[in-house]
């Protein structure tokens, strides 16, 4: 479920007053030096994008005020040294095109988006240094 | 004059170890490609130790003889750890200033060692991945 709501297109646009007071104090609790910050909202959930420790970054929360899982966009050299070898020795022909950091209560995942000229692959690891495929697409 | 098939072992037995640092080597090229101001050296237990600069970072890597990359330590920026570890610091250590942050990669998975400095006391500080605060001791000065 956070992945899908990481990667959907937010079509409602909400502003801070649309927000829950719920939503907004546990926003206020969590990122009290939280700075740019921008709501927008899709079914039964709410998404915060700020700056938080000068890194563009999201929150998404359920209705309840709950944090379901923090995203950023990173550089690949930002990830364990581990995964950045692995992805040398088994994806050296691809280049990357996506890469970012889910952070939930299931720990930390990455998803990396690499191609070459005839396909793409996405592949999401936990941080141990393996990587899993999850989506394979062939290009036109 | 030493029999021949000695020898022929001796000579194996020294060429030996020179190939599995070969081995080694390359795969840390390929791994590590990019790599600056590579420095090998021989740990106690056997293991290759290589220093070097890599995007910017001072790192070490740990090599078994096999070619086979079993750690590492690498200094790293605070603003570029886990987020929940970022988290976790920010909530335990409200106010303290990172001053030092290694990471290290073993079998045992990934941790971070911090330097914190809070309230004019310096703090040695462990993190896991998720952000549990493994250990904490006062460092004195």
């Amino acid at each position: 479920m956070t992945l899908a709501i990481a990667l959907s297109s937010l079509a409602v646009f909400a502003r801070e007053g649309n927000v829950s007071a719920t939503v907004l104090n546990a926003f206020n609790r969590e990122f009290q030096d939280a700075t740019e910050v921008q709501w927008t909202s899709g079914d039964n959930f709410f998404k915060a994008d700020f700056i938080y420790n000068s890194q563009h970054v999201a929150a998404f929360y359920n209705v309840e005020g709950e944090l379901l899982a923090m995203t950023r966009n990173i550089s690949s050299l930002d990830m364990p040294i581990g995964l950045q070898t692995n992805l040398r020795k088994d994806y050296s022909d691809y280049w990357i095109s996506d890469l970012f950091e889910v952070s939930n209560t299931e720990g930390t995942q990455y998803y990396i988006t690499m191609e070459k000229a005839d396909c793409s692959i996405t592949l999401k690891s936990n941080g141990n240094g393996k990587w899993k495929v999850y989506k394979k697409a062939t290009k036109a | 004059m030493l029999p021949i098939l000695l020898v022929a072992t001796i000579l194996t037995a020294s060429a030996d170890p020179g190939k599995k640092e070969l081995i080694t080597e390359r795969a840390f090229k390929q791994q590590f490609s990019g790599a600056q101001n590579i420095s090998w050296t021989k740990t106690q237990d056997g293991l290759h130790q290589v220093s070097f600069v890599w995007g910017g970072l001072r790192t070490i890597a740990f090599f078994t003889n096999d070619a086979e990359l079993v750690g590492s330590i690498r200094n790293v920026f605070f603003s570029h750890l886990p987020l929940s570890v970022i988290r976790s610091v920010d909530t335990n250590f409200k106010g303290a200033v990172v001053v030092e942050v290694t990471e290290i990669t073993n079998v045992e998975g990934t941790s971070y060692n911090m330097l914190l400095e809070e309230n004019n006391k310096k703090y040695k500080v462990r993190v896991n991945s998720f952000g549990d605060v493994i250990q904490k001791e006062r460092v004195k000065k």
